[in-house]
This record gives C-alpha cells, structure tokens and sequence, in this order.
C-alpha cells in the first residue's frame, strides 16, 4: 500500500487532476482523505492511499510522480504503508503445559501478532484446544507463517490446523 | 473384435468385475464390436485358465470355491499366462502393499514387459514407481491406464483429456472416505474420535487396522497419483507432507464451528508441494462433503475451481473405471472397428 500525502488548489476538477496519473499507470485506489480545516492559500491537504503490483511497482511509481509534478501538484511526503493479514489456526494438544506464553512471545519476535485466543480443555491431563486469531505482516506470505507456526508446534508436540 | 484379457486378483473389485463384463457382453458387443475374454483368473496360490474363455458365470456362481472348477491349475503364475494365452490387456487388482507395491508392481512391470497393455486399480505400484512405470510404458509403446486408483469410479484422471485446452494449476481434494466418514460424524454429532472409528467400523467403512486411512497414508499415495498425472509432476509418497486425523478432538471441531469452519482432511497439490492433513475449510465451501463421501477440487487457470465428487471406493464402483480404461484402450488399439 503506498500513501501520497499532496496540497491541490480548492477549485473544481483538481482531484480529477490528481487521480488521473495514478489511475493511468495501474493504481489501485483505496480511499482518499481531504483535510479540508487545514486549508492555506486556497491549498487543501490530500491523503490518497493505493496500490500497485510489485512487477511494476517502481516504474509506475516514477511516472505518477512525474505526472504530478507535470500538473504542477506538489508531493509533501511518500509512505508504504503495511497492510497486515489475518489466519485463524488451532492448536490441539498440551498447549498451556508447553507455555503458550511463550509460544504468543515467539511469534510476536516475527511480528506475528495473536488478537484473539480461545480455549477448550476438560482436563489438565488431556489434550487442550486453542484457536488463534493471528495477524502477520503484508510482507509475509501464508507459507511463511505457517512454517513459523509449525516449527514452534513440532518443538511442542502440538497438532497445527490452519485454515 | 475379440481380445484376450487377464484378470489379476479376485478380491471384491476382481470379482465385481468379472460381475460387469458378464452384465455389459452384449452392451460391449453392440455398442463397441467388443468382445473381452477372460483367459486367466490369477491367484496368488494358482491360477483359473482356459485359453477360449473362462465362463464368467461358472465363476461368479462358485464364489470362494473357484478353486474346486475343473480349470483351476495350482502354482500358475502370471508368466504362463502371458506367455501362453496370446493377452492383449492384463488387469491388476491386487491388495498393495503400501511399502514395496507388490506383488502388483512385479505384475505390471512383467506384462508391459511382455509388450501386454495394463489397466490397474492398485495404486501402490503408481505411488512409489510411477517413472519408473511410465518410461517403460513409453519405451515398449504400451497403454497403461489407472483411473480406479484414485477416487474409485469418478474421473480425477481422466478428466484431464477433456481439459486439454485448459490448464490444471493445483489440486484439492477429500481422497480418504473412511477419515471424512469420522470427521462427518464427529461435526455432526459431537462425537469422539474413538466413537465415530468405532462406528465407521461397525459401518464398514473402515478396516480393523484403519491406520493407513486415518493417518492419511492412502489419500497421500491417491494424491501422487493425481499430481503426477494432472500437473505433470514427478512425484512419490516419500515426496508427501502427512498429517493424520488421530489427534483431531471434538473441542477442536467445535472451536472452529464457532468462527464458520469446519475440519477437513484434505489432499492439497499447490506451489510444487504435496500435503495431506487437516484443514480448517469454511462451512459453504464445496468441500464441505459429508459421509464417505470423496471429491477433487482442480483450480484450472482458464475457469477456475472444477469440482467432481461422488463415491470414492466399492467393488462396482473400482469395476466401472476399470472397465472403462479397457474399453478406452480397445479403441485406442483400433479393437473396436
């Protein structure tokens, strides 16, 4: 997710002038946020957030950038956002005698973050089951999480199932 | 056209199939100009052989003593037969052994040998061996087909000829009727994994050593199978991440209802890796397959998921594809002008 923070003139048919360089060279628009009370010297503060595939990332980037500057719309500041993701996993077997503690630390040093945990155990002695509500970073692919998960899990003798 | 064929093993599909080519004669006849005559039954004690036809009746109606006809010939091996009974296509159908593939490995490797066509419903040889298999089909120019393999009587195989001008991508797929029996009822009734084993027992979906079904060992060796032919990989059951269904707990299953999921044991091909284990899949996937019930999910690049389903064991249900893979061959081989 890239985010373009710019200051276009409050007159009409300027954030038509804004959307189009980005939108001509494979963006994918997400939202765009005006920040009307900040306005100066006729010049309103614009957020626009998207996307563009990684193949053509760089070279459209530069073209949206020099399209802008060509319409004489002026950049403040460039940011690539992460945009996190989600997988719900179970976890059978002894999950609290193994120190999910730890097993919550560990993914967390990957930033891997556990939301929501939900239990169901009868017995101490019997197998526990958990299920993990878990975000990872938009960097990091499903196969990647779940390898980590199933290291931690193989170490602990836990059965993974993830969805 | 006539054509001389042997049968190997005479278990349940064996003797539903000698059954069915005594149903279809005249349908083969008719439809095809075909006409299959079983030369040899073979057994691993002996062999049933008559080198102008067996009547499959006369067997049929024997039962467990077609040992007792007067054409039964102790100590007859599969060599005889091939040599001396002019076979064109041999049909494979013993019990495997999911280590070494044999005996049906030997079988299959004699008769392409021997330059005979094979069609075979024991999938261990294809599992462990299936280069090994294919090139010498190659080189001898030989027809080796093995749909009732994986999935019984639905086409997972076959479907590739009729997907030519698509292209298959990954595969996902409930090969395992006795597991998805088990988790079925464990959803649907809260039941423990012991019960519901129990029950698919009491039930007969399940043998008295469920290991290789519940530990996920069968489903690995279908999905092979299924890679090997459908994505053209080269894979064997050594090659299989496997995961079985022993540890699933009904808490677990009931966790995951509460977020629209239920638990599958899934065969999954995809991104150059085979995995057989369980799987959280939402409730209104079509995956979502209940009883003993089998299906295969192919992600085709030009239409996406196609889904076949259906029964995926059974003595009539293995007899149709094997029947289907000799008539597919008898044109191929031009027996049927």
């Amino acid at each position: 997710m890239i985010s373009l923070e710019v200051k276009i003139p409050d007159t009409p048919g300027s954030l038509i002038e804004l959307i189009k360089p980005i939108s001509n060279n494979g963006g994918n628009i997400y939202g765009i946020l005006h920040f009307h009370d900040r306005k100066t010297n006729n010049m309103i503060p614009v957020n626009i957030s998207f996307e563009l595939s990684e193949s053509i990332q760089e070279v459209s980037l530069n073209k949206i950038k020099n399209e802008l500057k060509e319409r004489s719309i002026q950049i403040e500041k460039i940011s690539y956002g992460i945009e996190k993701k989600l997988l719900t996993v179970l976890l059978t077997g002894h999950v609290f005698d193994t120190d999910v503690m730890d097993t919550i630390k560990r993914l967390a040093s990957k930033d891997i973050s556990v939301l929501e945990l939900h239990a169901k155990f009868t017995d101490l002695k019997e197998y526990s089951n958990v299920k993990l509500k878990i975000e990872f970073p938009e960097e990091m692919n499903k196969k990647e999480l779940t390898d980590e998960l199933r290291k931690i899990c193989k170490e602990k003798n836990l059965l993974l199932i993830t969805s | 056209m006539k054509v001389n064929i042997c049968l190997i093993g005479k278990g349940n599909v064996g003797s539903s199939l000698l059954q069915l080519l005594l149903e279809k004669k005249e349908y083969l006849k008719r439809k095809f100009n075909l006409k299959l005559i079983v030369c040899s039954i073979l057994e691993k004690d002996g062999a049933l052989i008559n080198s102008s036809g067996i009547d499959l009746k006369e067997v049929i109606d024997a039962k467990d003593d077609f040992r007792n006809l007067p054409y039964w010939e102790s100590d007859l091996g599969l060599v005889h037969s091939l040599s001396e009974l002019e076979i064109s296509i041999c049909i494979e159908t013993t019990p495997t052994n999911p280590k070494t593939g044999e005996p049906g490995l030997s079988h299959i490797i004699q008769a392409l040998e021997n330059y005979i066509d094979v069609v075979s419903s024991n999938k261990g040889p294809f599992y462990l061996q299936y280069e090994k298999i294919m090139n010498l089909a190659k080189q001898n120019k030989r027809y080796i087909m093995f749909e009732a393999t994986v999935a019984s009587c639905i086409p997972a195989l076959k479907i590739k000829d009729v997907l030519v001008g698509n292209e298959i991508q990954g595969i996902k797929a409930i090969l395992n009727g006795t597991s998805n029996f088990i988790l079925s009822r464990m959803t649907a009734e809260g039941l423990k994994f012991s019960l519901a084993l129990k029950e698919a027992q009491e039930l007969g979906f399940a043998e008295a050593d469920p290991t290789l079904d519940i530990e996920g060992y069968d489903a690995a060796g279908k999905l092979v199978i299924l890679a090997n032919e459908l994505l053209g990989w080269s894979k064997s059951i050594n090659d299989v991440r496997i995961e079985g269904i022993s540890n699933i707990t009904s808490h677990a299953i009931e966790l995951a209802d509460t977020d629209g999921y239920v638990i599958k044991h899934l065969a999954i091909a995809e991104n150059n890796e085979l995995i057989v284990e369980p799987r959280l899949i939402d409730k209104h996937s079509s995956l979502n397959i209940n009883g003993n019930l089998n299906a295969v999910e192919l992600e085709t690049k030009y239409a996406g998921p196609i889904l076949l389903m259906g029964r995926g064991a059974g003595g009539f249900e293995a007899a149709s594809a094997i029947l289907n893979d000799l008539i597919d061959i008898s044109i191929k081989r031009g027996y049927t002008k």
